[in-house]
């Protein structure tokens, strides 16, 4: 879902607030979905510092910092095995036989590296070491007035299942103590933050387990029922709580965990993306946000994900304006940047006067430019595969070679002007028009993002 | 794409046909050559016939031109008639003259008739000197203008006996240029033509010290047109030197004044040489040496009208007749077309700048001297006593104030 | 100034002949003096042309001018071809067309003798194909100054063809 939220923030979908502090909560490292989502953000931090150019340009332009460098916070103890973490080889045999009690054998016997494989019940235990990490230490301390609070997690899952209640009630609860037995700095401002939570309900499903797996996804909806009554008292604890969900399942290969755990996109990532959108747009908070004088949440709003239609393939006319509106122009702006780049720029760049000793052949050899493009076969590649997905998110037509019809549906992306110009060559003829109006202080890695915007933006306005 | 190309092509098209004809339509013009039956005067275009005035010494000394019938008869007889048919004039006077003018009426074939010694005695007149230069003298005074005088005489001096027969000529050469030079202040277009002829003589020739003797031989007589250039051109044009009878014209010796302004331009295509496009007739640039050819000069002709001046192609084409300014260049002299007459090439070695000046002298010509007798004691065969100073008096007149007809000017920049 | 478009011709003078550079420069063989000088006249159109279709490659919207499919050198290289063939008929045609027409005097069409029988013709209908070529040659000098001056402003040719 974080890799979602990046990429519409990469296309410059509105976002409310200037800066955005992504912390991972997760047991297994080695997750392949996380390493490529903390090369992804390490990309777009890289690419973002080169997109505040003081003009029009919207890609990439919120800013996305980690704390401490680190994406994830790292649980403190390395101990592999469920019954080595609880040290129940060191406990009383009267301990011990509680512990059996509680915990099957397979469950104790549990290596943690991946995670905790559907078992909300031992992540509880393990995470509640949450406050002694330097993140939570780092947290506190960059934490400011006015900055916000939104948790993600997934109901049916093991970490995030269990790690969701216990991390709010960390946030609210006051005086915290660092490792070093010090007050965590700033904790008050934690304790009154604005915090919104979504909670994804099951989307996926798993297929048989090929090896010693405990995740079962027959087991999902149970355990989904488990969580939410729980969650009941999370209200007014609060201030708004989406919620999402999808009947029509995809179902994925199953790899409990490690690098071999690599899930395909998936809409509802997108659309749990949009819920952190909507918490942070000030234009949103008189509906989402109900606090009373002493800042104490009156009431909780819930949120739950709409669309036009109940459709196995979704395009940009299946979804209500206000989501339309908002995600259109900035993914084909975005779609027909990386389609110039990776269809167009080489030929061209040789010809085009918007290129002439800027963006010559060494230009995209440049470490902030091929990390850029990275980001665009990315954003490619979770377009491809959200359209693999039961519930196929498919705005976009992605084998086109054309420039402007890859928008599918009846949908007018832009207003022909200049009939002289056509296809690729009308894209060309924008660049070169707009290369002109670039500020001459830009470097030229700005410059080219810059000019790319404003180029994009001039000649994808979908309005109405 | 096809139709911007047909568009194109047909903007194309009627654009080069559009252009293509708005060139110029220039015809040549032709140029106007006078009828043969009317004189035009080609200076003024009046077609004003002159008065012919003809004089015929009756001294001593003609008497043996005249006895019985002479090439000499025939020759005056033909040339005045030729001149009556020709319609040159319509008033044609005959005189003798010797120190008066005696006038004959204009019967031609009475006055031809009564061409002998006997009738030159009777008359009148002082027929026993020959003063050459009172006779001229006479004859300007009675020739006014758009008259034409034609005086016939042998061109012997007769200073007399025991005078100083040297100081004689030299006075009648200074009294001849006097008489000249006053006639050309008033009358300053005229033109002098001599012919020099021959005819069979039977008489007695008087020699320097008037002392006479008995000769039976060809003895050369000379005829002197004096008149307006114009009228003497038409004259020569109407009656040419091939048209007289006996001998014919041996020689002809003519003079007009100079310094004249004549057209002339610089030949297109002579040499290696621009042509100044402001004054393209009289200035050329960038004179170069020839490339081909063994003798590599500089070269550039000029081509001039040279037919004002009554003289003959054999004066005009002696390279010697010219005097150029730059001794880098010598000059050759070609027959050229219409308009013009003659070809002026030069060449050089030597790439000159500056101005060339090419001056058609006025001169003497060569013949002069060859058939003067300077001695006069005895008749010498075709040779005249002091025929040569009477034309040296002549000439001295007419080039008191310049020795050139003409000057071309090219500048070479 | 009046002779500068004749001068720039005449550098090709060898090729199409010294008697139609003269009839050219507008001499005239019976008042023997320079008239008309058809090199200003057919050198302005050529300057013209080529001017008109710089500015037209450089800045009309039109499929083959100001396009980004049609900045490459081989491209201002086509335009540079059909403003040279253009003017090459422009001259072609005036000086064929006076050829025909006897409009070029007789002085320098043929060298006659004093007869006035002609000796040697002077220009031939080969030389109007010769300056047609040298005007394009001409048109091909004129259209690169004028590229090298009016191309900046150009959007999308501003670096066709260099």
């Amino acid at each position: 879902m974080l890799k979602s939220l990046t990429m519409l923030l990469a296309a410059g979908v509105e976002c409310g607030v200037d800066t955005i502090v992504p912390i991972i909560i997760d047991r297994d490292m080695s997750n392949k979905d996380l390493s490529r989502t903390i090369l992804l953000i390490e990309d777009y931090i890289d690419v973002n510092r080169i997109a505040d150019t003081k003009g029009k340009n919207k890609f990439f332009k919120t800013k996305i910092e980690l704390l401490n460098n680190e994406l994830c916070l790292q649980l403190k103890d390395n101990t592999q095995k469920f019954s080595d973490f609880i040290g129940k080889s060191t406990m009383s045999p009267e301990n011990q036989a509680l512990v059996e009690m509680l915990f099957s054998n397979e469950t104790l016997e549990l290596d943690m590296t991946a995670g905790f494989q559907g078992n909300p019940n031992i992540g509880s235990v393990v995470l509640n070491q949450f406050d002694d990490s330097d993140i939570f230490k780092a947290f506190a301390t960059n934490f400011s007035k006015g900055d916000k609070i939104f948790i993600i997690s997934s109901i049916f899952g093991g970490t995030g299942a269990s790690g969701f209640p216990l991390l709010r009630k960390i946030l609210h609860t006051p005086n915290v103590k660092g490792s070093d037995g010090q007050d965590l700095p700033n904790w008050g401002l934690v304790n009154d933050a604005l915090i919104g939570a979504i909670s994804v309900l099951p989307y996926f499903m798993v297929g048989s387990a090929t090896d010693n797996s405990l995740v079962n996804s027959d087991t999902f909806i149970d355990k989904s029922k488990a969580a939410l009554s729980y969650y009941k008292t999370e209200d007014k604890k609060l201030d708004t709580f989406y919620y999402i969900a999808d009947k029509r399942t995809t179902t994925y290969d199953h790899h409990k965990g490690g690098d071999e755990q690599k899930n395909d996109a998936h809409f509802v990532e997108l659309a749990s993306a949009l819920a952190i959108l909507d918490f942070v747009n000030p234009d949103k908070e008189k509906s989402n946000i109900h606090r009373n004088a002493e800042k104490k949440i009156n009431y909780t709003t819930y949120k739950e994900f709409g669309m036009n239609a109940d459709v196995a393939e979704i395009n940009f006319n299946d979804l209500v304006d206000e989501t339309k509106k908002l995600l259109i122009n900035p993914l084909s702006r975005f779609m027909l940047f990386r389609n110039y780049m990776t269809m167009v720029f080489d030929k061209e760049s040789k010809y085009q006067p918007y290129a002439r000793k800027r963006f010559n052949n060494d230009f995209r050899k440049n470490e902030t430019i091929k990390k850029l493009e990275a980001v665009q076969a990315q954003f490619y590649n979770w377009l491809q595969e959200m359209e693999k997905q039961n519930r196929r998110f498919s705005p976009f037509n992605l084998t086109t070679l054309s420039a402007f019809d890859f928008v599918k549906g009846d949908v007018s992306i832009n207003e022909s002007k200049d009939f002289m110009y056509k296809n690729w060559a009308k894209v060309d003829n924008e660049l070169n028009s707009q290369i002109g109006k670039m500020d001459k202080a830009l470097k030229n890695e700005q410059c080219f993002i810059e000019l790319f915007y404003s180029t994009t933006e001039e000649l994808i306005n979908y309005k109405n | 794409m096809k139709i911007i190309i047909q568009q194109t092509l047909i903007i194309l098209f009627s654009t080069v046909l559009f252009l293509t004809a708005c060139g110029n339509n220039r015809k040549s013009k032709n140029g106007i050559t006078p009828a043969n039956d009317e004189f035009v005067d080609t200076m003024t275009g009046t077609s004003v016939k002159p008065i012919v005035n003809v004089y015929i010494e009756n001294s001593s000394s003609m008497d043996g031109y005249v006895k019985g019938v002479t090439e000499f008869e025939q020759a005056v007889y033909n040339y005045l008639t030729d001149i009556k048919i020709s319609k040159f004039t319509d008033s044609l006077n005959l005189n003798y003259i010797n120190s008066d003018i005696i006038p004959q009426g204009s019967d031609i074939e009475d006055f031809i008739e009564k061409l002998e010694p006997d009738n030159f005695r009777v008359r009148g007149g002082n027929r026993g000197t020959s003063d050459i230069s009172n006779i001229l003298k006479s004859v300007l005074s009675e020739t006014q203008e758009n008259e034409v005088a034609i005086l016939v005489t042998d061109g012997i001096f007769s200073p007399g006996k025991g005078k100083d027969a040297a100081q004689y000529l030299v006075n009648q050469q200074i009294g001849i240029k006097n008489s000249m030079a006053e006639y050309l202040k008033l009358y300053p277009n005229t033109a002098v033509i001599l012919y020099r002829l021959s005819s069979k003589f039977d008489g007695y020739y008087y020699n320097r010290e008037d002392s006479r003797t008995y000769l039976r031989s060809q003895r050369p007589f000379f005829i002197w047109l004096i008149g307006p250039i114009e009228q003497l051109s038409n004259l020569r044009t109407a009656v040419s030197e091939s048209k007289f009878k006996g001998s014919g014209v041996q020689n002809t010796f003519s003079i007009t004044t100079g310094n004249k302004e004549i057209n002339y331009a610089v030949k297109l295509g002579s040499g290696k040489f621009k042509l100044d496009m402001k004054s393209p007739k009289n200035a050329i640039k960038n004179l170069k040496k020839d490339t081909k050819g063994k003798h590599k000069s500089a070269r550039f002709s000029v081509n001039a009208d040279l037919s004002g001046f009554l003289l003959n192609d054999d004066y005009l084409n002696d390279n010697s007749n010219y005097d150029i300014s730059s001794k880098d260049f010598i000059v050759t002299v070609s027959k050229a077309v219409s308009p013009f007459t003659h070809q002026l090439n030069l060449s050089s070695d030597n790439v000159h700048k500056g101005i060339v000046s090419i001056k058609l002298k006025t001169q003497i010509p060569p013949w002069v001297e060859a058939i003067n007798d300077n001695d006069g004691s005895v008749p010498l065969e075709g040779k005249t006593y002091g025929i040569k100073y009477q034309i040296e008096g002549i000439y001295e007149a007419f080039t008191f104030s310049n020795d050139f007809y003409t000057e071309l000017k090219i500048y070479i920049n | 100034m009046e002779e500068l478009l004749g001068n720039i011709y005449c550098w090709f003078e060898s090729i199409f002949g010294q008697y139609l550079a003269e009839h050219l420069w507008g001499y005239n063989c019976e008042t023997l003096m320079y008239q008309r000088n058809l090199f200003n006249v057919i050198g302005l159109i050529t300057i013209g042309i080529s001017f008109v279709l710089v500015l037209a490659y450089y800045y009309l919207p039109l499929f083959l001018f100001n396009h980004p499919r049609s900045n490459r050198w081989w491209n201002w290289l086509i335009i540079l071809l059909i403003a040279g063939i253009f003017n090459f008929f422009v001259a072609y045609g005036w000086t064929i067309n006076d050829f025909l027409n006897g409009n070029i005097g007789d002085c320098l069409m043929y060298t006659r003798d004093s007869e006035g029988n002609i000796i040697s013709q002077l220009i031939y209908k080969k030389d109007c194909w010769l300056f047609g070529l040298s005007n394009f040659f001409v048109s091909a000098m004129f259209f690169i100054a004028w590229s090298l001056i009016f191309k900046w402003w150009s959007r999308n040719c501003k670096y066709s063809p260099f």
